[in-house]
């Protein structure tokens, strides 16, 4: 057994114990469990928030984008700043909501807005399949991370399991607490560990950025400008507005603000998560460092790009130390999947489509049951690869950005839209967005003769578009309809 | 509303030019590219828009006073 092996096990014991031990001197009701009672203060929403926002994706991600595509990749800064502002506003009106309403689970608030549970287990159904994508990348990047850090000792599936099984254990005793309570040590140590990393490779490497940059420029002239075709200019633009718009319909995202105390808890976490955005630039750095250290890496080798030039540089016990975060960022998003999922599952779906009479004591219940059957689902889907699932998950993962029309319309000071736009508004973007991933239409097809400026925006926005347009048009033509009836009625 | 508001316009349209003054202005800003020290620098003024915008929209008032934070809540803006 290497060193880097031990340090990895240790970390993932360190986290059972805290995950469980959060449990102390609570009684888990539904509320509980799901939201934490409702009772987190600013620092705790932040770390939450954070855990989920900082998943495998920055840890191996980012490295890997600035590693394989450059300036494209600061795509990423912009998006989380510009969604934190839009969350200056949306937070805040969202928690008030869903307080007012009791939501626990993220679909409960489309079913509250739109007084609809017809449309809160539409919601719900596409928010587990999303979530399942999200599951399977978290728990992929897992056996990835563990893999690599223990020199190949552990095989991928085996830390997929033991990672699954630890998730599956806290989240079922501690709930929400088992999620808060890891965001703390991990969000502290990938936040010294991306600091170190992002200054020390650059400097060991190349003696400063601005010469580590100059080599790469040197080496590949035209890498640190932004691709004429491809990821060009019009996609960086159209992708920041897609993804900021999108970014907190991650339903896992979303509840976390459920469990704020206050409505300044959430306002005041919004303030501060563009600061914990630097993390990103750092991963960056070392994905720039290892453009000329650790060469070759293409395709999705390219996420490999900082566990090799980790592993080039430091001795074993350290690696296992970074690869032991790396499985602190997996673990987080990833129980917080679970939690939300399950909860959807039992609550939403089950509930809500077909059982309206189960106590709230039965649906808490059921979604603890729930979720090892969903953990054990995303386990077999990961190991055994299943394309075509996998396909329909990442679908369903764009299709919540299309849930932005109605959600933001409905927080509105005088709300606006009905359920029928909110149906057709998702119904077409889904449309949209089928014709784009399964049969390769994209502005390029659709626009033969258009300038690559329009030809790579991003289809999503399209779909996005299209949306809304469906969404406003149906709701004023509806609510039209209902006066007219009115008037006849009069006559 | 709230005049202070106005200010949430700079990151969005710094983050929205950073792409187009990449192209134009140069493309190393302080040693680094010039879209990722952009965004950067932009990264920490959205916090700080945020800060201000916190301060002066009434806000902060709402929140050291539990009474005045339940009033706003009954005039919430959700549709309910």
């Amino acid at each position: 057994m290497n060193a880097a092996l031990a340090v990895i096990a240790a970390f993932l014991a360190f986290a059972l114990f805290i995950g469980i031990r959060a449990r102390r001197g609570r009684t888990m009701s539904l509320e509980q469990w799901a939201v934490g009672g409702r009772g987190f203060g600013t620092l705790l929403v932040f770390l939450l928030m954070a855990g989920e926002a900082f998943s495998t994706f920055t840890f191996l991600g980012a490295s890997g984008w600035a590693y394989s595509k450059g300036p494209p990749a600061f795509y990423i800064l912009a998006y989380g700043a510009l969604a934190y502002l839009l969350g200056y506003w949306m937070l805040p009106a969202a928690w008030r909501h869903a307080t007012k309403h009791h939501c626990v689970s993220f679909s409960d608030f489309f079913a509250t807005a739109y007084r609809s549970r017809a449309l809160g287990v539409v919601v719900s159904v596409v928010a587990v399949l999303g979530m399942s994508a999200l599951l399977i990348i978290q728990l992929r990047g897992l056996g990835i991370i563990v893999s690599e850090a223990s020199y190949g000792t552990i095989p991928p599936a085996v830390a997929i399991w033991c990672g699954a099984i630890a998730m599956v254990l806290y989240i079922t005793v501690s709930g929400i607490h088992g999620s808060a309570s890891i965001a703390i040590y991990k969000d502290i140590l990938i936040l010294v560990i991306a600091v170190f990393l992002g200054i020390y490779l650059p400097l060991h490497y190349f003696g400063g950025f601005g010469e580590m940059f100059d080599r790469i420029e040197a080496a590949r002239p035209g890498f640190l400008q932004m691709p004429t075709n491809g990821l060009t200019l019009s996609w960086y633009n159209s992708t920041i507005l897609l993804t900021s718009l999108g970014y907190y319909l991650y339903p896992y995202v979303f509840t976390s603000v459920y469990a704020a105390k206050t409505e300044s808890a959430v306002r005041k976490n919004t303030i501060l998560m563009p600061l914990y955005q630097m993390v990103i630039a750092f991963m960056f750095f070392v994905g720039f460092a290892a453009i000329l250290q650790v060469p070759g890496l293409s395709g999705a080798d390219s996420d490999l790009a900082l566990l090799r030039i980790v592993k080039q540089t430091f001795s074993p016990w350290f690696v296992g130390v970074i690869g032991g975060v790396g499985v602190l960022t997996a673990l987080v998003p990833g129980s917080m999947i679970l939690l939300n999922a399950s909860t959807l599952i039992a609550k939403n779906i089950y509930r809500d489509g077909f059982a309206p009479q189960a106590s709230e004591a039965f649906v808490g219940k059921l979604a603890k049951r729930v979720l090892p059957v969903f953990g054990l689902v995303a386990v077999f889907f990961v190991l055994r690869g299943g394309a075509t699932f996998v396909a329909l998950a990442l679908f369903a993962s764009s299709l919540l950005t299309q849930l932005f029309p109605s959600f933001v319309a409905s927080l509105l000071p005088r709300p606006f839209g009905n359920k029928y736009g909110a149906f057709a508004g998702i119904g077409a973007g889904a449309l949209v967005l089928l014709a784009a991933v399964g049969f390769d239409v994209n502005l390029r097809t659709l626009l033969p003769g258009a300038s690559d400026t329009v030809a790579s925006i991003n289809m999503g926005l399209v779909a996005l578009a299209v949306n809304a347009v469906t969404f406003v048009a149906v709701s004023i033509l509806t609510r039209s309809r209902h006066v007219e009836a009115g008037i006849l009625r009069k006559v | 509303m709230k005049p202070v508001y106005c200010l949430a316009a700079l990151p969005v349209a710094a983050f929205y030019s950073g792409g187009w003054l990449a192209e134009h202005v140069g493309t190393r800003l302080a040693g680094l590219p010039f879209l990722m020290t952009w965004n950067i620098v932009w990264l920490l003024l959205t916090s700080v828009v945020m800060v201000v915008m916190f301060q002066f929209d009434g806000s902060r008032d709402a929140a050291r006073t539990p009474s005045a934070g339940t009033a706003c809540r009954d005039h919430d803006g959700a549709a309910s």
